[in-house]
């Protein structure tokens, strides 16, 4: 009896907290955004015979698909030109189901999306993996192999005549052109909010994250391969979802209806809208319609449907040649211009005294005759050695020594053609680098370079990501009140990280903006986000001023002080002499000293490999 | 002759109604849906017909039906051979207030259930395809074309007392799909008649394989259910071989691209025998041949750019604009039996009345059957020196006359 | 026998037209590392310009074109297609292989494709269009068809055989003895060194584009007059085209000619391939060769294993 009322409070207590969240997040753009609905859903009462609602629905079907795929293309980077042909299979197993109308409209609809979906996940299992022209390539030959199925097959599409699809109803209501066109503008509230969530939560990161240094995320132990299978699998359930409620709206499933055209013209619609904005695509979908629309009444004339083709082609051009943002992030820009005192976002938390700082335990992390050879070139040639746990140490040698290549063997992204890698006495030589990221092994990468596109925020939050366990795509689009915790408690962690590296004022400006110091600090920050227990910087003061020196010998001391066991790579010996209580010294892929600074600077191999043989003879 | 009857009737209402005032009631739209931009041709021809009727229904510009006066207008939608434009023109026809819908045929499962629920009439004027019209479940399909089934039997009722033994070869697009169900069951029950069955694929280039199959199964007689482009394909095949095997085909052998395809060889078009509907009267060819030459006095002569051994250049007989004509006519008389525009009265009308058609023979509906060519109303006729005349071995086709066709 | 024979011929004589694209694709592959979805759509509008100006738009029937005419319509066709391709290089595909934006040259050919069809569909409207034959190939054999081992055949598709294998031996030639050709070689291996050795990279790679869309087109218009085609048989061209230099992973010319073969017979054969019983039938013609391709391409090395920063 007590239950209920309990949890009828507890349900009133988050509603009231989900609405002061919603109050505090709210800005002038979403007043705007909640305007244009409004208005939308007034047009069948106010403009009813005025406009042709099938056509308003069925523009409304195509901008659904066209979010999802801003999803695949704009977060993931995925060139994906078979949006159409999901939307293809969700239309025709959707119209075989509905045949003879033993089934309803919403079991067909889902069988479309799973049906999309599925074909999806396969399709992408093989294509992401390939390089981004051959990804383009395989989703164009797939876009045509289902146009071609659908044309050589009439058992399957029902020839010219097609597949005619019975007048259906949900929930009771009769599904004529106005209840599709009230239904599809309810869909795209939905997708909208769903991709928006999707985006902006764990998942969304890590797929803008990998599509911004491939390599780099795959350092912070992201499963790359994985997230993008998800995210190509869930744009084709979106498509497929649309394309099942758009030919119940459309009453015949035409097979010539989905060809190439089809997914060109949602691509287009993606890059005219702006694949980096959430709602881009949605808003291109209207220019693209409207613009067409204008073109036939004012130019073409009766006949002027057949030239949509070429239209398409031509605000393509337009959008690409004019550098490619798209209209929603030319408006934000233009907003931005025009109003610059504005605030644009929501400003960092008051920062705290001091961060806490979280008691970690460093690891012992050995290596025992490690040896990788590059045909008959030896990268490393039987070195062992062991880092005390928590121990700040040092890895130095002449270029192309194989400094790097050790770093690789140790954190996973190469295996040894011989030795071992012992973390804390267990081998995982032959685990690959996600699982020894989630063992607390993590390395920075040579190369400069961070995730342009993301916050210094999501930076860390995008190495996090591997710590948190209710941050899946199915609890983020839900909100669930154990991910908004998680989400809020990963984001204060976040901002100690970043306050910890001296950049919480940066909290909200993308990486792209901020200088290149500040970028591999990003990355570094990325790596601690990770919780390490083992921490491998490689060269983390290339292409550092002088004057940036300090702060970086700084952070390295105060990473020491948490209990990090530290392995850094570095050329500049001041950095090194400064921080490192051990060196290692690396030549031609042997170990040649290994002790304290000043031990292994008077060793005369060292300078040897140091300076040259010759100038010691 | 139907000119003066139609002024006559004209100048009688004007008496008549000279008593009451006529109001203006507006125009009546009738929607023609064909594939204008993929088949110019087909598209024309049937638009044609219509606008041709149109034309003559008011000479004067309007049509009086009860006591108000109406203009006739036609209006064209594109289908571009896709069912689901199909759909939306016929969407848009209704929002436009069109009161009958010729169509070509494309999308007919989908689309007349959105025309029944507004009470709108459509007539298919090309497609024979099986299951498209019945009466009982779909009052407001009609159709004036000769039907597939109608087609396939009059072939099978031709060819097998012949005792040939034929190979069926269909191509793989929908018409070639709906005339092989069509044939099946025309030549169910004679299956020692059948040599083989085969399925040409229409994308490709060359049909030899194909042709060497049915030639290997010792056919003596073709029958290529399949658009224009295949039959030539098909034609060009046997005749390179050597094999002078005769061929027949349904209305598409008809199509000028065959010819134009093989205008090399002439020879090989001379035996192609075609079914198709009765373009003449049983009275004779003099009601044809009178709208043969309106049709060319507006629109001017369709030429193929084929030649005779004459010389001469061939054109072809607007055959296919007399259906939808007619159609316009059976509209008309409905309205005005119906005596207004509403829809109820005129689609309950149109299974009343009955026209003389533009070839002369009389056209109608009734509640049971939505055909307004009969069925077994299909004739043959042969190629000869590019152009075709109707063949002696038919009890119906040798009654026929020969149509000139040469400019 | 003879009905393997039938299907062998007209599998190669489809398929010289599709080695040749393939060839066309290969080289832009190794030039530029990007694929061109319009190559099929250029080689299209050359052979339409030649009917345009051999025997405009109306109805077409063989014999009414001159040779002189002819010549001078496969010239301007030949012109059209190679300034389209190399222009659709410097607009559509340089800008973005620059930048390394791999949507961008893809979103980018797509839309000149379609821009290029969309054109053609307008000014060809008709299903299907005859295209005349200016070589007197009917008078050899039967009316142009000549028997062999039971199985018949057009002339015509010998010659057109025969016109693909000069067309790609006289394309390896190039690519290996003339200064251009080597140059193109250089360029493949190393643009940047290329560059440095004073090699104008871009206008010849504009060069190589448009002696791609020629070359094919040539073919294409030879074997055009042999059957009534369509406004979409370009496109068609280039994606078998496309699908043979995949099944080769982009080698050599020859490599790639030969893949062309192969696609034409393959498709050819697999209307009447007979699997477990049953004959597949005609609808597997277009499905199979492009399936076959996906599968090609998923069975590729991982790009991770490549990747290693």
């Amino acid at each position: 009896m007590s239950a209920a009322p309990r949890a009828l409070s507890r349900t009133r207590a988050e509603v009231a907290a989900g609405a002061r969240e919603l109050a505090r997040a709210w800005r002038p753009s979403a007043t705007i955004v909640a305007a244009c609905i409004a208005a939308a859903a007034l047009v069948p009462p106010a403009l009813g015979s005025l406009v042709r609602l099938d056509a308003l629905a069925a523009t409304l079907y195509l901008g659904v698909a066209a979010l999802g795929l801003g999803l695949t293309v704009g977060r993931a980077g995925i060139p994906s030109l078979a949006q159409g042909a999901f939307m293809a299979i969700g239309a025709f197993v959707a119209a075989a189901i509905r045949d003879g109308d033993h089934a309803s409209v919403l079991v067909a609809a889902i069988a479309g999306a799973a049906a999309a979906g599925a074909a999806g996940a396969v399709s992408g299992a093989g294509i992401v993996r390939l390089r981004p022209v051959f990804v383009a390539v395989g989703t164009w030959i797939l876009s045509w192999l289902v146009a071609f199925a659908l044309l050589s097959f009439p058992s399957l599409s029902g020839g010219v005549e097609g597949r005619p699809v019975p007048q259906g109803e949900l929930a009771g209501i009769a599904l004529t052109p106005r209840a599709h066109y009230e239904l599809a503008l309810a869909l795209v509230v939905l997708v909208a909010g769903a991709v928006a969530l999707l985006g902006r939560g764990a998942f969304g990161i890590r797929l803008a994250a990998a599509r911004d240094h491939t390599g780099a995320a795959l350092a912070l132990g992201i499963r790359v391969v994985r997230l993008r299978v998800a995210a190509f699998a869930v744009s084709a359930a979106v498509a497929g979802l649309a394309g099942a409620l758009a030919v119940q709206l459309a009453r015949v499933a035409d097979p010539t209806a989905y060809g190439a055209f089809l997914s060109f013209q949602l691509l287009v619609a993606v890059l005219l809208g702006g694949a980096a904005a959430t709602l881009g695509p949605l808003a291109g979908v209207l220019a693209l319609s409207g613009i067409s629309l204008a073109a036939r009444v004012v130019l073409l004339g009766a006949s002027g449907e057949r030239w949509n083709p070429m239209l398409a082609a031509l605000l393509l051009v337009v959008v690409l040649s004019a550098g490619g943002a798209g209209i929603v992030p030319w408006a934000r820009a233009l907003d931005r211009r025009l109003r610059p005192g504005a605030p644009r976002s929501r400003a960092p938390r008051t920062p705290r005294a001091t961060p806490r700082p979280k008691p970690i335990d460093g690891v012992k992390l050995e290596a025992d005759a490690l040896t990788k050879r590059y045909g008959a070139l030896a990268a490393l040639d039987d070195v062992s050695f062991a880092l005390a746990a928590g121990s700040v140490n040092a890895l130095v040698g002449p270029n192309g020594s194989g400094k790097t290549t050790a770093l690789r063997l140790l954190a996973g992204t190469q295996r040894p053609d011989a030795g071992t890698v012992l973390l804390d006495g267990r081998d995982v030589t032959s685990l690959p680098t996600s699982a020894r990221v989630e063992l607390g092994v993590v390395r920075t990468l040579q190369a400069a370079g961070s995730f342009r596109e993301l916050t210094a925020l999501e930076h860390v939050l995008a190495g996090s990501a591997l710590r948190r366990g209710y941050a899946g795509p199915l609890r983020t689009v839900a909100r669930t009140p154990l991910a908004r915790t998680e989400e809020k408690e990963a984001t204060e962690r976040a901002l100690d990280v970043l306050a910890f590296l001296g950049l919480e004022a940066a909290a909200n400006v993308r990486a792209g903006e901020l200088s290149g110091f500040e970028q591999r600090l990003l990355m570094l920050a990325a790596a601690l986000g990770t919780e390490p227990r083992v921490l491998l910087l490689d060269e983390p003061a290339a292409g550092a001023a002088a004057t940036d020196l300090p702060r970086l010998a700084r952070i390295v001391e105060s990473i020491h002080e948490r209990g990090i066991t530290i392995l850094l790579v570095e050329h500049d010996l001041r950095l090194v002499r400064s921080v490192a209580a051990r060196v290692l010294v690396l030549d031609a892929g042997r170990l040649i000293a290994d002790g304290s600074p000043s031990e292994v600077s008077r060793e005369p191999a060292v300078r040897a490999a140091y300076l040259g043989r010759r100038s010691l003879a | 002759m139907r000119r003066a009857a139609g002024l006559a009737l004209v100048l009688a209402l004007a008496g008549c109604g000279g008593s009451g005032t006529k109001s203006s009631g507006g125009t009546i739209l009738i929607a023609v849906n064909a594939p204008f931009s993929r088949e110019p041709a087909l598209g024309n021809t049937i638009a044609r017909g219509a606008e041709l009727a149109v034309s003559q229904v008011n000479p004067t510009g309007e049509l009086v039906v009860g006591r108000t006066r109406y203009g006739l207008k036609v209006k064209r939608y594109d289908n571009a051979l896709s069912p689901q434009r199909a759909v939306e023109n016929v969407r848009r026809a209704i929002a436009d207030g069109a009161v009958a819908i010729v169509d070509e045929g494309t999308g007919i499962d989908a689309s007349w259930q959105i025309a029944r629920d507004a009470n709108v009439p459509i007539c298919i004027t090309y497609q024979g395809g099986e299951g498209l019209v019945d009466p009982a479940k779909r009052p407001n399909v009609f159709r004036i074309a000769p039907t597939d089934h109608g087609v396939a039997f009059r072939l099978a009722e031709y060819l097998i007392p012949k005792g040939l033994k034929i190979a069926l070869l269909h191509d793989d697009s929908d018409y070639g799909e709906e005339g092989a169900v069509a044939l099946t069951q025309a030549f169910g029950r004679n299956p020692g008649s059948v040599a083989a069955r085969l399925t040409l694929p229409s994308t490709a280039d060359d049909l030899s394989p194909q042709v060497l199959r049915a030639r290997r199964a010792h056919a003596t007689a073709l029958l290529v259910w399949g658009r224009g482009p295949t039959i030539a394909k098909v034609l060009l095949a046997a005749r390179a071989a050597g094999w002078n095997v005769p061929v027949y085909t349904p209305p598409s052998g008809e199509d000028p691209i065959v010819r134009q395809q093989l205008a090399d060889h002439p020879s090989w078009v001379d035996g192609l025998t075609f079914a198709s509907g009765r373009m003449t009267a049983e009275l004779g060819p003099s009601a044809f041949l009178n709208f043969q030459s309106l049709y060319r006095s507006v629109y001017g002569a369709s030429r193929i750019d084929v030649e005779t051994a004459a010389g001469r250049p061939v054109l072809q007989p607007p055959d296919y604009a007399m259906y939808s004509y007619d159609f316009v006519h059976l509209l008309e008389a409905a309205l005005r039996a119906a005596g207004s525009t509403g829809r109820k009265q005129v689609l309950a009308q149109l299974n009343e009345v009955v026209v003389q058609g533009a070839n002369g023979d009389e056209r109608g509906f009734n509640l049971k059957s939505h055909e307004g060519v009969v069925d077994d109303d299909v004739y043959f006729a042969r190629f000869r020196d590019m152009t075709f005349r109707p063949v002696k071995d038919d009890p119906l086709s040798s009654t026929l006359p020969v149509i000139d066709q040469t400019g | 026998m003879s009905l393997a024979l039938q299907v062998v011929v007209t599998g190669l004589g489809a398929g010289g037209v599709y080695g040749l694209v393939a060839i066309g694709h290969t080289l832009i592959y190794r030039l530029t590392g990007i694929l061109h979805f319009a190559l099929g759509d250029l080689i299209g509008l050359g052979v339409f310009s030649t009917l345009l100006v051999a025997a405009g738009t109306g109805a077409v029937a063989q014999p009414s074109v001159g040779a002189s005419r002819f010549v001078v319509a496969l010239a301007v066709g030949l012109a059209v297609c190679a300034a389209a391709s190399a222009g659709s290089y410097v607009y559509a595909i340089q800008p973005y292989v620059t930048r390394g934006w791999t949507l961008g040259w893809a979103a980018a050919t797509v839309a000149v494709a379609f821009a290029i069809r969309t054109t053609l569909q307008a000014v060809f409207s008709r299903s299907a269009y005859v295209f005349p034959d200016p070589l007197p190939f009917r008078r050899i054999g039967r009316e142009g068809f000549v028997t062999v081992a039971g199985a018949s055949i057009q002339v015509r598709t010998f010659y057109v055989i025969a016109l693909s294998i000069a067309i790609a031996a006289l394309a390896t030639l190039t690519l290996e003895r003339t200064r251009f050709g080597r140059a193109l070689q250089a360029v493949a291996a190393d643009a940047e060194g290329a560059r440095i050795v004073g090699i104008p990279v871009e206008r010849y790679i504009a060069l190589a584009f448009a002696a791609a869309g020629a070359v094919a087109a040539i073919a294409a218009v030879a074997a055009a007059p042999s059957a009534p085609f369509d406004v979409g048989a370009g496109t068609l061209l280039g994606l078998k085209g496309l699908v043979a230099a995949l099944l080769v992973r982009f080698g050599s010319p020859i490599a790639a000619f030969a893949a062309g073969l192969f696609v034409g017979v393959l498709e050819s054969a697999a209307a009447g391939l007979v699997v477990y019983g049953h004959q597949l039938g005609p609808q597997w013609r277009d499905v199979v060769p492009l399936a076959l391709a996906l599968l090609l391409l998923f069975a590729r090395r991982p790009r991770f294993a490549e990747l290693v920063e």
